[in-house]
């Protein structure tokens, strides 16, 4: 099969020259380097916003589709476009410090947004009854505890302060700070490490997400 | 009957609770309306992202340089056009192949700022945190304060090393079985899942904490619009 010369070694070529001039940039105090990193990660800025915009027409187009070809589903697919057009007419002809910007804002995507969240909270409930409902282990059992306990110290029951649980400088407080940093900080350079890898191998061509 | 109040906020109240009821109307189970919603809030996302990524950086970055200075602004802009040009052939199955170039610098440069950030935003910090309590310059401390300090940054450094143990997952093959890690890497590890099971929770409690702080608020909004509708007429 014949391959063109924007496949695979190529954009590799590409991917590995940009990512290791933007990564020198960061850590070596060249004038040239740091020069050509602000450039390329200006460049990249700007290639990320094309490529969202490339999604939403993407989106735009999927849903035109539906709309045209598939009747049960065209209502739904007017509604977006109902929402893209009022998001687009008032926030960008009329400007975003608008009133009526504001306006849908606060009465539209805001009750949106927080009912969604409740909705999250009652499955996060139901997530923990399930979790009650099968085996305790001793992890799910420090696990629960530690939800317990924190949502109990977080506000004083009756107006009621328990020196064990309430306030800062309280017994409970201090384990869940310090075993609770030391967890995090472990997720976190866990994560860490794990992205570093990750890139590099990306970098280096050892994977390829960005196609053959 | 006269309104005292603005008509758009009556208008917005009301329309602020219809589409809260209707959401939470959701957990009784999947229907026409509350798809209607979604997708029209989805649509209403899709066009605020636009509007961002034009206002913030498409208009700033590549057209106000060429109308501020026609020929230097065209120089300055030429790559990042080119390479967004090539990016646009991703659309089109047949000429997709254009666009790759593009990508795979998009995928240098933000691959190089993951790494640089994860170094530079996490990895210094986080250890250079783990380091401080045995920090001989806070000598200054009293020294009980300080005997705390180091207590405390003991159990943290033991926390966050059998945290990371738990992720090491390096195994050895054996001669009888399945491949296992190192006994001590293993016990490491366990303990680590007491310390995860505590950051979890922790995180699990912060949001449900803010998932009542948002019920609250919506509570409290659909009283207001109760108090305003009874002044209102």
């Amino acid at each position: 099969m014949k391959r063109s010369f924007l496949h695979s070694p190529f954009s590799t070529f590409v991917t590995l020259v940009t990512g290791l001039i933007v990564l020198l940039g960061y850590f070596i105090d060249f004038e040239m380097l740091r020069e050509l990193r602000f450039r390329f990660l200006q460049w990249g800025v700007i290639l990320a916003a094309v490529a969202l915009m490339l999604g939403v027409f993407n989106l735009l187009r999927v849903h035109w589709s539906r709309l045209r070809e598939s009747p049960a589903k065209a209502v739904y697919s007017f509604m977006f476009f109902v929402g893209f057009v009022l998001s687009l007419s008032v926030g960008g002809l009329l400007g975003i410090q608008n009133s009526l910007n504001r306006a849908l804002v606060d009465y539209v995507i805001v009750p949106i947004e927080a009912s969604l969240f409740v909705v999250i909270l009652v499955t996060l409930i139901y997530a923990l009854t399930r979790l009650l409902q099968n085996r305790l282990s001793v992890f799910n059992f420090v696990f629960l505890a530690t939800i317990i306990l924190s949502l109990l110290s977080s506000i004083p029951l009756l107006g009621i302060e328990i020196p064990f649980l309430h306030g800062r400088d309280s017994l409970l407080s201090l384990a869940f700070r310090v075993l609770g940093t030391a967890g995090v900080r472990g997720l976190l350079l866990g994560v860490a490490l794990g992205s570093v890898i990750t890139g590099i191998r990306v970098l280096f061509g050892l994977d390829r997400p960005y196609g053959e | 009957m006269t309104f005292e109040l603005p008509f758009l906020e009556l208008l917005g109240g009301a329309v602020g609770v219809l589409l809260t009821l209707l959401v939470f109307s959701y957990l009784l189970g999947d229907h026409f309306l509350v798809r209607l919603i979604f997708y029209g809030y989805v649509g209403l996302m899709a066009g605020y992202a636009v509007l961002l990524s034009f206002n913030s950086v498409i208009y700033p970055l590549l057209f106000q340089p060429l109308l501020r200075d026609p020929v230097g602004g065209a120089i300055q802009i030429a790559v990042p056009l080119v390479l967004s040009g090539l990016l646009l052939f991703k659309v089109s199955t047949r000429f997709s192949i254009l666009g790759n170039l593009s990508l795979a610098f998009l995928v240098g440069v933000g691959l190089a700022a993951l790494i640089g950030g994860a170094i530079q935003g996490t990895l210094v910090p986080q250890i250079s945190a783990v380091i401080s309590p045995f920090d001989l310059a806070q000598a200054s401390l009293a020294a009980q304060d300080r005997i705390s300090v180091i207590v405390q940054g003991f159990l943290i450094l033991f926390g966050t090393v059998v945290t990371l143990s738990y992720f090491h997952y390096g195994a050895r093959p054996r001669a009888s079985g399945p491949p296992r890690r190192l006994e001590w890497i293993e016990t490491l590890g366990w303990m680590g899942q007491f310390f995860i099971a505590i950051a979890l929770g922790l995180i699990f409690a912060g949001l449900l904490k803010a998932g009542f702080v948002a019920l609250v608020e919506r509570a409290r909004t659909l009283l207001d619009f109760v108090n305003l509708i009874q002044q209102g007429f």
